[in-house]
């Protein structure tokens, strides 16, 4: 039996390296590919007071590309602390956007946008935050 | 390179007697003169040149240790002490052949706790990682200080040659943190020095509290990379675990405002201690094996472990630290402030590995060799000497340029440490010819390298006043008139 996974690409850049952490806890989930399987779309994550960094969802590859493309489908732009603050639940995303500690552009009318972004991104967040902050002697012990 | 003096050690007595006396002193399971076991001993992670040994000792006690230096004096025959062999400065290959003496083998008992007045005596062998492990299991209160390095590294080694380590910021050089030792002189004599010095024969093991207020003979050995005798046991401070214990982590934008962030931070009192790490260091941590700086990222990160006995001393204390960080933004500067659990978490960064035992030096893992030009440095030329240890990676395209550094005591004065991973045996030309410009540029700004390998020394030497040369041979003549101890160290 084939197993469908999304493959992403190892990035180089620090912001990207913390996207790629996040995304690639869930890649080999089935709701995850289910999410991200064909989802053809251009995201930019600007983590402040970092730079901006676009996510590609393409196929069923989710690849980084430091800047901001010129289209994007949906940007994203929230704080550090923000970011934190979301991924440790000490703020819930939507009041996050409420008070403007993060803002998003983009939306129009597909609200599905947002659903789908809140179901790639945030939860995977919250899924790396969850975990112990392990040392590297912790790491892979079946495999070591 | 230096020219490594040749030395005929076979000149008073053959080498099958002297294998036939080190059998006598430690018996046959603890000699070797086969080429496969010396080996090991014959280089180190850095460029420094190999060197084979001519025998490996492994001793359980002083008794054998005295009879061996008495050997070795009269048939002038070098000692070199050993307990990894992961130091960074080639400080055990053995310049002049002779005899290792592994210390890492038997010679590893942690000897005394002495609770009230926070010390522990150790042999020579102990490891950080067994030192740890033996106070969380017996002494949960009390802790020592440990390095950015594997749990592997041995204790006293560090202390003897002033290492730094994750109280330093608070206690400074680890050479500072030595209360006594039990040594074994050239004839043979073995003399306890520090508060440990009463006692007509055997010594109180309560009495290792202090190395003041006699002379302070500590400093015959302290930093002479064992070139003045052979040290076999060693107190070292031990200090309260306090119960709130919680790390922060900075990020700074722009080359050298650094600087700034850890003179400040490091004379407030708030933390245990301050490292910093330039951006590629942290990328290599995280596996990138060619890892660059790009726009929009900061050029360093540091990491800032805090402690205190009470909730509310630990709240004042990070207060003191927010407070610092928010005035030096005011001035200009570019500085985020975060909790190093949730920062580590998200980015994937194990920078625990960095400050909590057992630490791995996760930058050097991707390459097979080492090294370093690892310094005191006064901290007022941070900014000239990361704008120009930067400015030499970049000349020479680096592929894994890392800056590290430290405030040691408050600010009294500061660690700085380019460091080089490469690949061994193919890369160490290049590397050397890296190095060779990073410490010529490091000595003109006033930097003293620590564990320094013999190129480095002899370039030191030229900038040494004559006196203090005049000096420091005098007293090596005098402690070691036939030059077994570690022979070349130090261009001695």
């Amino acid at each position: 039996m084939n197993i469908k996974m999304i493959s992403i690409q190892e990035p180089e850049d620090l912001i990207s390296i913390a996207l790629y952490n996040i995304f690639s806890k869930r890649k080999d989930e089935k709701e995850f590919y289910k999410l991200v399987h064909d989802w053809n779309k251009k995201i930019v994550i600007y983590v402040e007071p970092f730079y901006p960094v676009t996510v590609i969802f393409e196929g069923d590859e989710i690849q980084f590309q430091r800047g901001e493309v010129e289209i994007p489908d949906l940007k994203v732009k929230m704080h550090i602390n923000a970011m934190l603050d979301m991924a440790y639940e000490r703020i819930n995303p939507f009041f996050a956007m409420e008070e403007g500690h993060m803002e998003i552009e983009g939306l129009g009318q597909d609200s599905s946008k947002l659903a789908k972004f809140y179901s790639i991104f945030m939860v995977s967040l919250q899924r790396v935050a969850q975990q112990e902050n392990q040392n590297y002697y912790e790491l892979n012990k079946k495999t070591r | 390179m230096t020219q490594i003096k040749e030395r005929n050690i076979f000149e008073k007595v053959s080498k099958e007697d002297i294998f036939k006396k080190l059998v006598d002193i430690f018996g046959s399971e603890n000699v070797t003169s086969k080429q496969v076991d010396l080996y090991p001993y014959s280089y180190d992670m850095t460029e420094c040149k190999p060197r084979m040994p001519d025998f490996i000792v492994i001793p359980e006690n002083n008794n054998q240790l005295v009879e061996l230096v008495k050997y070795c004096n009269d048939n002038q025959i070098p000692i070199v002490p050993y307990i990894t062999g992961n130091n960074v400065g080639g400080l055990t290959i053995p310049e002049q052949g002779g005899i290792i003496v592994d210390f890492g083998k038997k010679m590893n008992r942690i000897l005394h706790i002495n609770e009230t007045m926070m010390y522990a005596i150790l042999e020579p062998g102990v490891t950080f990682g067994q030192l740890k492990k033996y106070l969380d299991e017996n002494h949960p209160h009390l802790r020592y200080s440990y390095p950015y390095a594997p749990p592997y590294a041995g204790v006293v080694g560090n202390a003897i040659l002033s290492g730094m380590n994750s109280l330093s910021c608070k206690i400074g050089s680890m050479g500072d943190s030595i209360n006594g030792f039990e040594v074994i002189l050239a004839d043979g004599t073995v003399a306890r020095v520090g508060s440990c010095f009463y006692g007509l024969e055997d010594s109180d093991p309560d009495s290792w509290w202090s190395r003041y207020p006699m002379p302070d003979l500590l400093g015959l050995f302290v930093n002479w990379q064992g070139t003045t005798g052979l040290i076999t046991k060693c107190a070292v401070q031990l200090w309260p675990n306090d119960p709130f214990q919680k790390a922060y982590v900075t990020t700074i934008f722009g080359l050298t405002d650094i600087a700034d962030v850890l003179r400040e931070v490091g004379k407030s009192e708030a933390v245990d201690d301050i490292s910093f790490f330039n951006i590629q260091a942290v990328k290599l941590a995280v596996e990138l094996e060619n890892p660059k700086k790009f726009p929009g990222e900061p050029d360093f990160i540091t990491i800032m472990p805090m402690s205190a006995k009470t909730e509310d001393l630990f709240e004042a204390k990070k207060k003191l630290l927010f407070n610092i960080i928010e005035e030096l933004n005011k001035k200009g500067k570019k500085i985020l402030l975060l909790d190093l659990d949730d920062f580590a978490k998200v980015f994937d960064l194990r920078v625990r590995c960095a400050y909590d035992l057992p630490a791995v030096i996760l930058p050097t893992v991707p390459r097979s060799g080492l090294t370093w030009f690892g310094s005191y440095a006064p901290t007022h030329k941070f900014e000239e000497l990361i704008e120009k240890a930067d400015a030499i990676f970049q000349k020479y395209d680096y592929h894994s340029p890392i800056l590290y550094g430290k405030i040691m005591k408050y600010g009294h004065y500061g660690i700085f440490r380019p460091i080089l991973p490469y690949n061994k045996y193919k890369e160490e030309e290049y590397v050397h010819k890296i190095m060779e410009e990073i410490t010529d540029m490091c000595l003109e700004a006033g930097c003293i390298p620590y564990k320094t390998p013999n190129w480095m020394t002899e370039k030191m030497r030229k900038k040494i006043n004559p006196g203090w040369i005049k000096l420091f041979e005098k007293i090596k003549s005098c402690m070691d008139p036939n030059n077994i101890f570690n022979p070349g160290r130090w261009n001695l």
